[in-house]
């Protein structure tokens, strides 16, 4: 006989207590919002890629190359003002990386998913710290997201205070020597997830109903421009869990998994790659694009490892046993940020 | 769930994705208000679900399969929302107060779940609202969140256990000598 026989129809009735129409705004801001969101069209195929298409691909990056080193010529003679955003670092070195997660309940095997965040910065094991933590009033702080230049680290807050975004300056060494909070509308119910601007200069945040937010580092809030970040940029907020490649910092990489294994795929169609027998989510990629990070579930503590993805595709353990609460709070895509170090 | 509708949603067609917003929206948006027991959040993740559906709707190969891969984005939206959300929430929606045709015994039993219901992990949440509430198979509940049914039968299991538990302790009268009572302020 079944146990919960007596507690099943109790449960059932009262779930179904809260049945209700899809509300008029949520609809309507549904199909407002999908009018600017493109259906993806591409996706990349588990099979080998054939040689034919190679060699079309081939044809499409020699003619590209070709249009590249044409608009280089254009620019360099300065005929073509690149107004707008400050030009990337020719090399860069990866520096601290930094993640959200939440802590375990002080009771093991109970989750309460209102209990706080903290934001830890590591290299690897050894120098792993809690840059901010949820304190004592079990707050919000997730989402860091290192600047384009590496000196500040931008994250969301939900405090008693509201919802805001914060930015960190930070030392080399990873000490903390200024900090900015910027309130956002307080009608949002969750922690803001702030993307930076390509010059560094503005943070956009995806708020309430779906709305992309920029902020100037002066709390104003502004027209978006180009080089702000947009809708797209927030893919990972709307589906963390989305099995689509991510591409490396420098364009020439997608890592996905398949086949039971992570693989690397060259842009330029070559073959490709099967990066060791690690597993584990993906969390991101290294700002030199020679490694990637996995995270790895530990029951109510979790592990973050920076995988080479060049033979002999050495591991670095970047923190481990950080307690969690329950598998799904260890960090998503947008909860790491790898900081970038011009050279 | 018709077909027709997915497969020209599936190819861009904008009023067939609006026809099974209101086909499955409903389902949707009382399934993640059954998960994260907070009417906002649920808002916000029935609505990225949504957009989630629409952009990845290209790539779901057997329109038969759409409804249970629905759900599983929108479990995922929900985990991620909860994960964001705050420590406390301004509830706006009208609790449900006793009426004269509730029995005082009801409302009780009400509180009770609620209670037990919110102390369970996502996970566990979600595993019971598919099955209980949407009244899916174990079978189908596996499927749409890409779990194994073992995975699904000891999530169940734990979960029933850990809201008798928490109902029973609920139910105890409290002792009138705490040792773990909290000393006055």
């Amino acid at each position: 006989m079944n146990r919960d026989a007596d507690l099943i129809p109790l449960l059932r009735d009262w779930l179904a207590d809260g049945d209700r129409d899809v509300p008029g705004p949520v609809r309507i801001a549904v199909l407002e919002t999908i009018a600017a969101v493109p259906q993806r069209r591409h996706r990349w195929l588990a099979s080998r890629p054939n040689p034919l298409a190679g060699q079309r691909q081939l044809r499409v990056i020699a003619l590209v190359a070709v249009l590249i080193a044409l608009l280089a010529l254009l620019a360099a003679a300065s005929l073509v003002p690149f107004a707008g955003s400050s030009p990337k670092p020719a090399h860069v070195k990866n520096g601290w990386i930094a993640f959200s997660t939440q802590p375990h309940d002080t009771q093991v095997g109970v989750s309460d998913v209102r209990r706080g965040g903290d934001i830890y910065i590591a290299h690897d094991r050894d120098d792993l710290r809690v840059l901010v933590s949820r304190g004592p009033e079990m707050d919000t702080n997730v989402c860091p997201a290192f600047s384009p230049d590496g000196t500040r680290l931008a994250y969301g807050e939900l405090t008693d205070a509201g919802p805001a975004l914060v930015i960190l300056d930070l030392d080399p060494d990873g000490t903390v020597t200024g900090r900015t909070r910027l309130p956002v509308d307080a009608t949002n119910t969750a922690a803001p997830c702030p993307r930076w601007s390509d010059d560094g200069t503005r943070i956009g945040s995806l708020e309430r109903r779906n709305l992309v937010v920029i902020h100037g580092l002066d709390g104003s809030i502004l027209e978006a421009v180009d080089g702000d970040p947009t809708f797209a940029d927030f893919a990972w907020d709307i589906d963390p869990w989305d099995s689509g490649p991510l591409i490396s910092p420098s364009g020439e990489l997608g890592v996905m998994w398949r086949d039971g294994g992570y693989f690397t795929h060259p842009l330029d169609g070559s073959t490709d790659r099967r990066i060791g027998t690690q597993s584990g989510a993906l969390a991101g990629w290294s700002p030199d694009s020679s490694r990637i990070l996995l995270m790895h579930d530990g029951g109510m503590a979790m592990a973050l490892d920076a995988l080479s993805v060049e033979p002999p595709f050495e591991k670095t353990v970047i923190a481990d046993g950080v307690p969690v609460n329950g598998a799904r709070s260890w960090p998503g895509r947008r909860d790491v940020s790898w900081q970038a170090l011009s050279e | 769930m018709d077909k027709e509708l997915v497969i020209r949603a599936r190819e861009g067609d904008r009023a067939a994705f609006a026809d099974l917003v209101s086909a499955i929206g409903r389902r949707l948006q009382s399934s993640a208000d059954a998960i994260l027991r907070d009417r906002a959040l649920a808002e916000d993740a029935t609505q990225q679900a949504l957009i989630a559906i629409w952009r990845d709707l290209p790539t779901l190969r057997d329109p038969a399969a759409f409804e249970a891969w629905a759900f599983r984005v929108l479990v995922r939206t929900c985990y991620a929302e909860g994960k964001r959300a705050r420590r406390w929430t301004l509830d706006f929606s009208v609790p449900h107060l006793p009426t004269a045709s509730d029995d005082i015994g009801a409302v009780v039993i009400r509180d009770q779940l609620e209670r037990a219901f919110c102390r369970l992990t996502l996970e566990q949440r979600a595993v019971i609202v598919l099955h209980h509430y949407l009244d899916m198979s174990r079978a189908n509940v596996a499927v749409a969140l890409g779990i194994p049914l073992g995975t699904v039968n000891s999530r169940l299991l734990l979960a029933m256990s850990a809201m008798r538990a928490a109902i029973e302790a609920d139910a105890r009268p409290p002792s009138t000598t705490n040792a773990l009572e909290e000393p006055s302020r």
